[in-house]
This record gives C-alpha cells, sequence and structure tokens, in this order.
C-alpha cells in the first residue's frame, strides 16, 4: 500500500436508521485520501451531516466500520473524535456571543500557567494559525459584534487551535457572500497545502468543481460513486445527485411593454422597535418582468414585505397595486386580491404543519364561494381540488389529508407555490422561494416562476442566493442597509462580483473590500 | 396518515379508561370488606333500573354543554379555564330572569330566560377574549380570575338582595315558576328534557367545528397563528367569536342546570362543573363525539359512586381517584404527538 496516500478517513458499509424508523444512511462507503479536500455531496436528506455525525461521534452508527488512518474506531463523543485529530464546523454556529474571539476559541482547551490561564501564549499560538492560513480575526473583539463570515472564520480557527488534522465542513458557504466564499476557498487550499484533510459537505456542484480534489455522491442514503473532481463535470454529478438530467430551464418569451402592475414610492419602513430598516426605496415592476432584490439577508427585506402585505405600516411612501394605492391595506384585504406570496418562512408563515395539505391549499380562499355556500364548508371539494394541485404540481404526498409536517422541506415549499401560484396571480412575491430545498424542487420551482412571468405575471422575486437572482431576473435591484443602491438590467454584462460588491459595501465603495 | 393517528387517539382512549376502571377495582380490592359488593354496585348496578339510568342522563346533560364549551376554545387554541364562571353567571341569570320577569307571556318569558342565560355567559367570556385579542392579556389568569368573581359576586347576590327569606338556613333564590320548570321526556324516561338541548348542541358545535368556513378558521388558527394571519384571516374577531360560543355553552348548561334539577340559584351549587368541563373536553380530544361518550362515562361513574357509598363501605370518592389515572394516563400519551412534533421541528431545523 502506497504509505503516501493513505486513506486517514475510511467508512466501511455504513448504517444509520434513527429510532423514529427513518433510515439516514444504508450502506454507505466512504474514502477520504491524506490530504486532499473531499466534497461529499447530496440533495437535502441524502445522509450527508448523518454521516458526518456518525463520524464525528455524535450519532452512533447502526452498522458498519469507521477507520482513521488505519485504526479502527468507535467514537462515543465529539471529545474523543477531537482527541483524535478531527474537528467540525457545524451550519450554526456554536460561539459565545458575549465572549472574545479568543476566548471563544480557547474555549475547552485552555492552556494554563498552574492555576491561571495563561491568555498569552494562547493567543501566540491563535495569531501563529490566524497568519500561516490567511484566517484574519480581531481576538480582543466580542463575538456578538463580528459578521457571519467572521463567525465563520472563529469556528475554523478553533478546530484548527484543537490541533484537528482532518477537518469536517458542513455546508460552510451556505450563509457567505461570492467574496467570503472566494477567501473561505483560499484558506482551505493553504490548509491543505499544509497536510490537513477536509471534507466539504454541499450541494453546490460550483464549489465541489471549484475547490476539491475528489467528490463522492450520496442518494437515499447510499454511496452512488466517489470521483476525482478532475475527471468529470457538473452535468455528471448533479446526474449522480438526483438521479436524471435536469430538465432544461424554460425559455423566457418577451414581453414587451406590460403595463406597470406593482410600484412602490419613495418608501420608508421602521421595524417594531423604531429602526429605519427600509430607506426610500422606490422601484416598478411591469407585466411579464421579474424584479429581483439581491441583497444579503437583515438588510430590510423582511421590513420591505411586511410593509407591502400589511403587517407592518410604512412611516412613509406609498405601494400602488394595478394603479390602486394599497399602503397600509390590512392583511386580510391583501390576501384577497389575486396577489400570489411566497413567505420566505415556509413552516411558521408560509404553512401549518399540523393540518392537512388540503386545509393549508385553502387559507385563502375558503370563503371565495369556490368551496363554500355560506357558512358551509364542501369539503369534498376541497379535497378534491387538493388532489387536483397535488397532481398538477407534483407534489409527494400520501394523500391530501397527510399532514404538510409529514412531508420534506422540498414539498412543502411546492404546497406553498402551488397555493399562490394556483389563485392566477397578477403579481407574484416570491422570497427565498428555493432556500433549504433540494436540486429537483428548485428545478421545479424556478420554472414556475419563470412560467407566470411569460404568462405576464409581475414577480418580485427577493433572494440571498445571487445565481437564483441572476438566473431568473430580468432587473435586479442590489439592496444594501434598506436602500437599493443599484438596479440594473439582467444582461450579460452584469457579473456575480459586481453584485457582490455592492450588496456588500453599498454604493460609496463598490471597488473596496469587506470592512 | 390522519386516520390512522385518529384511530390510535380512540384505542388509547378506551386503553386508559379499561386500565383506570381496573386499577380502581384493585383499590376496592384493597381497601374494602365487601369488594364484589361494591364493584357491582359501581359498574353494573348504574344500568340495573330506570331510576338510576335518569339519573345518569341528568348528570350527563350539563357536562355535555361544559364539556363542548371547553372543546370549542382548546380546538382554536385558547384555553377557556372560566367554564365554572360562565356556568354561574348562566345560571344565576336564569333564576334571576325566571323569578323577577313573570309579568311576560309564559312562551315568551321561556325564551327570554334562555336568553338571558347565554348572553350573560357569552358577555362575560367575550370579557376574557377581548382582553386576549386587543391586549394579548393571557386569557388563562383572565379566565381563571374572572372565575372568582362570577362565584363571589352571585353568592353575594344570592346571599343579600336576592335570598329567598323562606329559605331557611340555605342560601338560595326563590323557586323559579313551575312552567320554566323542564318537564320529564316520558312517563319511562323521566329525564328533564336538557338533554335534548344538549345533544342538539353536540350536532351543532359538531357542523360548527368540522363543516363550517368559521370552524376552519378557528382550527387554523388554534394550529398556527401566524399562518392564520399572514393568510388574512382576523385573528381578534375568531378569538372573541371563539370565547363567545364557549361562554354561550357554558351559560346555556348553568341554564339548564337551574331549569332541570335545581329549580333555583343555589350559592356554589356546582363547584365542580368547570373542572369537569376541561377534562371532558381534554380527554375527548376536543371531539363533540368524544364529548358525548366521555361525559357519559363520567355521569355514569357518579351515579356508580353513589350508588356504591350509599350501599357499601367504600366512598364515591374513589371516582375521583379513577378520573385522576385516566386523566394521567391520557395526557401522557398526548404528550407523545408533542414530542414527535418537537422532533420533527429539530429535524427540519437540521436539514433545512
Amino acid at each position: 500500500m502506497d504509505t503516501d496516500i493513505q486513506n486517514v478517513i475510511e467508512m466501511k458499509d455504513m448504517y444509520k436508521i434513527y429510532p423514529n424508523g427513518t433510515v439516514a444512511n444504508s450502506g454507505v462507503n466512504f474514502c477520504v485520501k491524506k490530504g486532499e479536500i473531499h466534497a461529499l455531496v447530496g440533495e437535502n436528506g441524502a445522509g450527508k451531516t448523518t454521516l458526518m455525525k456518525v463520524l464525528f461521534g455524535l450519532e452512533e452508527k447502526t452498522k458498519g466500520a469507521v477507520y482513521i488512518s488505519g485504526k479502527e474506531v468507535n467514537f462515543k463523543s465529539p471529545k474523543e473524535a477531537i482527541a483524535n485529530g478531527m474537528g467540525m464546523v457545524h451550519q450554526e454556529f456554536m460561539l459565545v456571543p458575549s465572549y472574545t474571539v479568543a476566548q471563544n476559541i480557547a474555549l475547552g482547551n485552555e492552556k494554563t500557567k498552574k492555576i491561571f490561564c495563561d491568555r498569552k501564549s494562547e493567543k501566540e499560538q491563535m495569531e501563529k494559525i490566524s497568519k500561516q492560513f490567511g484566517l484574519a480575526a480581531d481576538f480582543d473583539e466580542p463575538v456578538y459584534r463580528l459578521s457571519v463570515g467572521a463567525k465563520q472564520r472563529i469556528e475554523i480557527l478553533k478546530v484548527l487551535y484543537n490541533n484537528a488534522k482532518i477537518i469536517i465542513l458542513d455546508e460552510p458557504t451556505a450563509v457567505l457572500t461570492p467574496q467570503e466564499t472566494e477567501e473561505l476557498f483560499c484558506s482551505l487550499r493553504l490548509m491543505v497545502k499544509d497536510g490537513y484533510t477536509i471534507v466539504l459537505i454541499t450541494h453546490k456542484i460550483k464549489e465541489v468543481m471549484d475547490i476539491s480534489d475528489s467528490v463522492t455522491v450520496l442518494r437515499n442514503g447510499q454511496t452512488i460513486k466517489t470521483l476525482k473532481t478532475g475527471e468529470t463535470n457538473p452535468d455528471e454529478i448533479t446526474r449522480l445527485m438526483i438521479g436524471r438530467q435536469l430538465k432544461p430551464k424554460r425559455e423566457r418569451v418577451e414581453c414587451k411593454d406590460g403595463k406597470t402592475i406593482f410600484e412602490v414610492s419613495h418608501l420608508n419602513v421602521m421595524d417594531r422597535r423604531g429602526a429605519l430598516k427600509v430607506r426610500d426605496m422606490s422601484f416598478a415592476i411591469k407585466a411579464g418582468e421579474i424584479f429581483g432584490i439581491a441583497g444579503v439577508e437583515g438588510n430590510g427585506q423582511s421590513e420591505l414585505i411586511d410593509a407591502i402585505i400589511g403587517f407592518l405600516k410604512p412611516s412613509s411612501g406609498r405601494i400602488f397595486y394595478n394603479g390602486k394605492d394599497i399602503t397600509g391595506i390590512s392583511t386580510s384585504d391583501f390576501r384577497k386580491e389575486s396577489i400570489g406570496y411566497i413567505p420566505d418562512d415556509r413552516n411558521l408563515r408560509g404553512s401549518s404543519l399540523t393540518q392537512s395539505v388540503a386545509e393549508n391549499f385553502i387559507i385563502c380562499s375558503h370563503n371565495s364561494g369556490k368551496f363554500n355556500k355560506g357558512p358551509y364548508l364542501n369539503w369534498k371539494e376541497v379535497r378534491k381540488d387538493a388532489r387536483d394541485l397535488i397532481a398538477e404540481y407534483e407534489i409527494k404526498a400520501d394523500s391530501e389529508t397527510a399532514l404538510v409536517g409529514s412531508m420534506s422541506g422540498g414539498n412543502v415549499q411546492k404546497v406553498i407555490v402551488a397555493r399562490e401560484i394556483s389563485k392566477k396571480p397578477n403579481l407574484l412575491i416570491a422570497c427565498q422561494p428555493t432556500r433549504g430545498v433540494d436540486i429537483s424542487s428548485i428545478e421545479y420551482i424556478h420554472n414556475k416562476i419563470i412560467e407566470q412571468r411569460n404568462e405576464g405575471t409581475a414577480v418580485l422575486l427577493i433572494s440571498a442566493e445571487l445565481t437564483e437572482i441572476m438566473g431568473l431576473s430580468d432587473k435586479i435591484g442590489m439592496l444594501y442597509n434598506g436602500e437599493l443602491v443599484a438596479v440594473r438590467d439582467n444582461d450579460d454584462s452584469v457579473t456575480e462580483n459586481e453584485i457582490g460588491k455592492y450588496i456588500l459595501n453599498g454604493r460609496q465603495n463598490p471597488s473596496g473590500t469587506e470592512e | 396518515m390522519k386516520q390512522k393517528l385518529k384511530n390510535t387517539n380512540i384505542l388509547s382512549t378506551v386503553l386508559s379508561i379499561v386500565i383506570a376502571v381496573l386499577l380502581g377495582c384493585l383499590l376496592i380490592l384493597l381497601v374494602s370488606d365487601e369488594p364484589l359488593s361494591a364493584i357491582k354496585s359501581l359498574l353494573v348496578l348504574p344500568l340495573s333500573n330506570t331510576f338510576y339510568m335518569n339519573n345518569i342522563i341528568n348528570k350527563v346533560t350539563p357536562l355535555i354543554l361544559v364539556g363542548l364549551s371547553a372543546s370549542v376554545a382548546f380546538r382554536t387554541g385558547l384555553f377557556n379555564m372560566g367554564v365554572q364562571g360562565q356556568f354561574y353567571i348562566g345560571a344565576f341569570m336564569t333564576a334571576i330572569a325566571g323569578n323577577y320577569l313573570t309579568g311576560l307571556p309564559k312562551g315568551l318569558h321561556i325564551a327570554v330566560v334562555f336568553l338571558a342565560a347565554v348572553c350573560g355567559g357569552v358577555i362575560y367570556a367575550t370579557v376574557a377574549g377581548a382582553l386576549k385579542a386587543y391586549f394579548n392579556i393571557n386569557e388563562v389568569v383572565t379566565t381563571l380570575m374572572l372565575n372568582y368573581i362570577a362565584t363571589l359576586v352571585t353568592s353575594g347576590m344570592t346571599n343579600s338582595y336576592f335570598r329567598d327569606p323562606d329559605s331557611g338556613g340555605v342560601i338560595r333564590m326563590r323557586y323559579i315558576p313551575e312552567y320554566l320548570e323542564f318537564k320529564e321526556i316520558s312517563s319511562l324516561i323521566t329525564a328533564h328534557a336538557g338533554i335534548l338541548i344538549a345533544l342538539a348542541m353536540v350536532v351543532l358545535v359538531y357542523f360548527l367545528m368540522k363543516h363550517s368556513v368559521l370552524g376552519y378558521r378557528m382550527e387554523t388558527v388554534g394550529q398556527n397563528k401566524v399562518f392564520a394571519q399572514y393568510g388574512g384571516l382576523n385573528i381578534k374577531l375568531i378569538t372573541i367569536f371563539c370565547f363567545a360560543v364557549s361562554g354561550g355553552l357554558s351559560g346555556l348548561a348553568g341554564s339548564v342546570e337551574v331549569l332541570g334539577i335545581h329549580r333555583s340559584f343555589f350559592d356554589d351549587f356546582a363547584s365542580g362543573m368547570g373542572g369537569d368541563g376541561l377534562i371532558i373536553a381534554l380527554l375527548a380530544s376536543n371531539h363533540p363525539a368524544g364529548v358525548l361518550l366521555i361525559s357519559f362515562f363520567f355521569a355514569y361513574l357518579k351515579v356508580g359512586g353513589q350508588i356504591m357509598q350509599q350501599n357499601t363501605d367504600v366512598s364515591r370518592e374513589l371516582v375521583l381517584i379513577i378520573q385522576v389515572i385516566m386523566i394521567m394516563l391520557i395526557s401522557s400519551r398526548m404528550l407523545t404527538p408533542y414530542l414527535n412534533k418537537r422532533k420533527f421541528a429539530k429535524e427540519v431545523k437540521k436539514n433545512g
């Protein structure tokens, strides 16, 4: 055996069945060579995270064998895994907000001088690591003041500080802007050069191609294939991930000079605590046009939407729909208009998990005369209509009486999309319509949105996902700190980088770097 | 899936009842010198003659109404702990209207008496509903407080202004005119006609909850308030409406008790009624048909307990023990879906 490129991680025939009967892994084989970046890809629910949790000792395996550097191990807790040179950066950060960066990094592994903490030598080591891998950090800053990207750097520093040689990153770029992602990848490359091994969990194929050396594809809890990244292409990986070819994107039909359906003029909105979150915003959307608002979350998106749908009263400015002033409309009246609204919070605002699919479908239409005769609600009709929608929108549900909470995220989102689009809206407001859903559902939802546009619906698309904004929009508004700092037609001249700069820095300094 | 869930629900409820009764019997074996006779009195004798059976029907009538009252609120995600207070207000208003509006034509008088009782319950509950809807004041606290007010104010009034001078040592109002009283249904079924009202309400509430637009809205608010609000439902109105219906049913229960059994308002005459209503709704999973069955079971045990106390050395408080065991069994079963839900929420968070 070649000692130079031995397998640092080897997982053989892994099974993981949760107590409630969910089979997360059924026969996964996973090998990672020393000194490589190994991408672990698969759709939501394919078993990536579970596999890594078993590896890291967070979950107990049902069956299978795990070898680290050729030695069989069976970690009962993350502590053992860390002691064996492993480190994991979770999707949700596990930092103490009020502690400083240095305190957070050292937490659990403090250096001591007799009975005192040796903060000085701790910091020296941190600075060394930080410099070596280009992971900039201000060690005396409390963590709550840091941006998401910076917090992630702290998590990685912490793992390195604990002497991990094998580092697992769970969807690290989900929260990052393109620039931050690039910086992260630079650091990862430096680490690999230094002999570290990295496992990158992701479902973004572009990243797989950009950075990984090999890639393992999981589907339905099984290993489909392990490939050298250099010997494959994005289409192949996609095909392996979802088990079929993606359908081509729906053609766009040019809509000539549609009339203005929706207009926002000089809108200012304060949040409930009185902070101005939307500043002097103006835009208009014509029929058959998708207006995409790009922006990092928390830059006024939710306040803008809340003002439009009547959850918040704008402090000044007007909102027009079909030429009618709907500023300050009540939510009840807003929902009576033929406006579709796909909220970003699908489990709370968008659907009622403990009710059936049919009950979820009729939230806006139960009193429209279609399903009711006065106070009498005709459930037969409701269920028939629900069955039709389930078939038409390719929703995977046991029946129309299945609880929405029993369905996967992608299917819940499809229920919402079906409900809102079946209204035949003149205006469709879609907020993060594909966040956290699987590739097939993303594809489906995107095509539905384009189909609506082609039929002459005005679409307001709000998303933090730049590829989504760029792939769908006719016009792109860049949102920074509650302001639309730029509005561009979405032609070939617009690049992801340019949008990234606007939404990170606003208009003052479009060429500068972060902070 | 929903169907399956329902079936396991019914199964585990029945099972809980059986286990509770068996444990009750076990307890009798331990404490009694004549256990077989006690068990027979508790479980078999209530069905042995028409007198006991009619007794059961009379007992079940108010239980159905207060059970429905609580379940309407539970279904909307609201806790009407004020069933007791609304019940007393309904009973009190019945006695007042029955005694002091005697100038009216008889038919009209009957209608007015009912109206007064129901309105009393509705208004009293709506106070809590409005506070919840407009100021988001916790309805559990307000309804519990309002119970004290209702109990004490009706007690005070009955003890002073409205006390029957001929009542002797008992604190009560005058008896209402005879034509207001419920008649016996027939010579065989000597129970009072209140049961017909209760059964009609079961049907009505079933229709409201399962087959009406309002019922759908109430359930949606109960399941996910944010979703309901985002869907354009008027939560404030639905909250108030729900309390009004709930209060109305409780008020009606009070009225039926006065018209059918007591013929007057006695000071604090049915102190466990509100609690029974809440428990029945809980055990019935807020389903009107379930309320009917559980109420019957409760009434059966109450009558059985009385017979047992008369005939043997076991006191009727044993029935309370059986009820409590039942509540524990069923509410621990109710934890299961709650736990599943939490697990599910966690899963969603994990996998995005």
